[in-house]
């Protein structure tokens, strides 16, 4: 199990202690904080090398079709790069991927859909990875991490909602107003649930909500050996905690016997996290709403 | 030919969207479908579907396009042997696990790609002919100009919604209800969540007035201006959603894109868009608008202020019977009409027809001044011939 972490900065790029770093295209991917221009992606590529790290970079958006040739190019200027992995949300790169005979070093995270063991194996065929839901019970995952492909999101404000549209800018236009929300992490809070507050991000590429909370699998790593890889989400947390709670994981996965220390820790770094749905079942029934 | 799909949430739904002119319906079984919990359809009731779907010389399409967890694959070999066997001719799903077992135990069936995998460019649908799907659901974000070019660079099937509602949120990529409810949308438990209040702040500070709210949910779709350039290009099928809607708002809708469809192959033009936008209106109980069809979504496809839907009440009555020697109509009767009134019958073969009701009757011929309770059997003379399952409503302007 190798722990990665999405870079919130070149500059403490020596400071992480992971073994590998995610870099976001503000163009293809879904990814919120901090993004990465080709030039940014080369000098991490360059130093993930020379320092013996892997490198990942995230072009997780879905794909229109006027936007296929170029979405191609610049995976073709990537791929001239080191990179290790590509994490994927469109099937239109792993198709292009395949052709070049290069789908293993494809992650795909559509972030719902790979729930189940049965899933995660078809993907072995096309020799990609998988992350695995964020919604899914400790022991569905267990089920989830035998197909021996799997990555998974461990710390972070998880992504539960991604829109083509642009929600925020519509609802000014709508008002009639020009408040400057956009590209901007915001808040939004229901009115039966005040205590909860989703931060609401929009961007070119749509708008994205987050937890309320901050996911975290922590001492349950330890049953969860299969997972190739593991990842630290930094959206909208600061550099200085990213870079304490990368080192709690990499500790963890040195001393798994020390992880109730360990977690006491990590409870201080940030206490809002909370561990979702690992012991939660979702229901399907349509009754009790709200 | 082009196929319009209409939903069906139980078998009386079925057969009306069948008669009124559906080529082909999608229903959910009571297992692996995001409507389970609401389904009637057991294997015997989806027999009955296919049995009666074929007597009419149409499909019946099965949802399965739950996101399954691990429990999800109880019994799906049997189910699908069961579907295979009843006669089912495809079964939309999400999920390529589910696609792997069906392409196994029923190669027969087509497998659908549903648009919970949000499907938007060519290069995705190539992969999917690949695996060997047979249509794939276009994700909800894609133009009209792009479907036509996926039309020129693919061979798999396309099946676009054409009406009803919208997710506001890529199709399967939004676990706000989960969240918010523990209720999983991508396993038929959605809370609508996108429809609620919401409250904006930034850095702490409200971004709007303390009374008012955040709304994000969509319009409903309504597609139709963009028809006849679907059929032109090929677009093998037109889907309206809608399992939960009444059996009125399906006839109505599904026999309104049924007569623009076939203005249009027959005539190779549409004479009067506003008749068909008036027809959909007399069902419709939500705002609509075009979608990504157009144009990039902006606040005119986007619902402000408004909570929830009105219940129309221009349904009046079904028929159930017409007796043509004596030109009685018994009809049960669905919201409240009167002697006096002028309502319109309207059916599968029957145009809008305005009728004055000069007298009607209770079952048992005793005289009625008003029709106020529902399902309340109603005797009355009508002149010209209806036939069973002919509808009646209100006019409205």
């Amino acid at each position: 199990m190798k722990l990665l972490v999405d870079l919130k900065s070149i500059q403490n790029i020596d400071k992480y202690n992971v073994d590998g770093y995610i870099a976001s295209s503000a163009d293809y991917s879904c990814h919120n904080d901090k993004c990465y221009t080709f030039t940014e992606i080369k000098q991490i590529s360059e130093y993930a090398t020379k320092n013996n790290k892997i490198f990942v970079v995230n072009i997780d958006r879905i794909i229109e079709e006027d936007e296929l040739d170029l979405v191609k190019e610049y995976i073709d200027r990537l791929l001239e790069l080191k990179v290790d992995y590509f994490i994927y949300g469109d099937f239109s790169i792993l198709r292009y991927f395949q052709s070049k005979n290069l789908s293993n070093k494809l992650i795909y995270d559509p972030k719902t859909m790979i729930t189940n063991y049965y899933e995660a194996i078809l993907y072995n065929k096309f020799n990609s990875l998988v992350a695995i839901n964020n919604e899914l019970t400790l022991e569905e995952i267990k089920n989830v991490v035998k197909a021996n492909n799997t990555v998974m999101e461990v710390y972070g404000f998880h992504q539960m909602f991604y829109s083509r549209r642009q929600l925020l800018s519509n609802y000014n236009k709508f008002k009639g107003e020009d408040r400057d929300l956009v590209s901007k992490k915001l808040e939004i809070v229901e009115e039966k649930r005040d205590q909860e507050e989703y931060p609401i991000y929009e961007s070119k590429n749509g708008t994205f909500i987050y937890t309320s909370y901050i996911y975290c699998l922590f001492k349950e790593l330890s049953e969860l050996n299969e997972l190739k890889y593991i990842r630290i989400n930094s959206s909208f947390l600061e550099e200085e905690k990213v870079i304490k709670i990368v080192d709690l994981y990499n500790q963890l996965l040195n001393n798994f016997d020390k992880a109730d220390e360990l977690y006491k820790e990590l409870e201080s770094v940030d206490n809002r996290i909370d561990s979702g749905f690992l012991y939660k079942k979702s229901v399907v029934l349509k009754e009790g709403v709200k | 030919m082009i196929e319009l799909l209409a939903p069906a949430g139980n078998l009386e739904k079925l057969k009306i969207a069948i008669l009124y002119g559906a080529d082909a319906v999608y229903i959910g079984g009571k297992k692996f479908s995001l409507r389970a919990r609401a389904s009637n359809f057991g294997i015997k009731e989806i027999i009955e579907a296919c049995q009666f779907a074929k007597m009419h010389n149409a499909k019946v399409y099965v949802t399965m396009n739950i996101v399954p967890h691990p429990e999800d694959f109880d019994g799906i070999e049997e189910y699908v042997r069961e579907l295979d066997a009843a006669g089912v001719s495809g079964v939309i799903i999400s999920s390529l696990a589910y696609a792997e077992i069906i392409k196994r135990v029923a190669p027969n069936i087509e497998v659908h790609l549903s648009t919970q995998f949000s499907a938007s460019n060519s290069d995705t649908l190539k992969m999917f002919e690949d695996f060997g799907f047979h249509r794939a659901v276009l994700a909800r974000e894609v133009s009209l100009e792009q479907i036509e070019e996926l039309r020129k660079k693919t061979k798999i099937d396309l099946e676009v919604f054409i009406h009803g509602g919208m997710c506001v949120s890529y199709s399967g990529r939004c676990m706000l209800s989960n969240h918010m409810t523990n209720r999983d949308a991508n396993r038929g438990g959605c809370a609508h969540s996108c429809r609620w209040n919401y409250s904006l702040y930034k850095d702490g500070n409200l971004q709007h007035n303390q009374d008012e709210y955040l709304n994000m949910g969509s319009k409903d779709l309504m597609a139709i201006k963009a028809i006849t350039k679907m059929i032109d290009v090929g677009v093998k099928s037109l889907k309206i959603e809608g399992r939960m809607k009444s059996i009125y708002y399906i006839a109505t809708v599904v026999r309104c894109y049924r007569m623009l469809i076939d203005e249009y192959t027959s005539t190779g033009k549409i004479s009067d868009y506003d008749f068909y936008i008036n027809e959909i209106l007399k069902a419709e109980n939500r705002l609509t608008a075009t979608g990504f069809l157009f144009n990039k979504v902006g606040p005119n496809e986007q619902l402000y202020n408004v909570r929830s839907e009105t219940p129309t009440k221009e349904f009046l009555g079904i028929v159930v019977d017409y007796n043509e020697e004596t030109k009685i109509a018994t009809i049960e009767q669905r919201n409240y009409f009167e002697v006096g009134e002028v309502v319109e019958f309207f059916g599968p073969h029957l145009q809008n027809t305005n009728y004055k009701v000069l007298e009607m009757f209770d079952q048992d011929m005793n005289n009625l001044e008003v029709a106020r309770h529902p399902l309340q059997i109603i005797k009355m003379e009508v002149p010209f011939k209806l036939n069973a399952m002919d509808m009646i409503r209100k006019i409205t302007n």
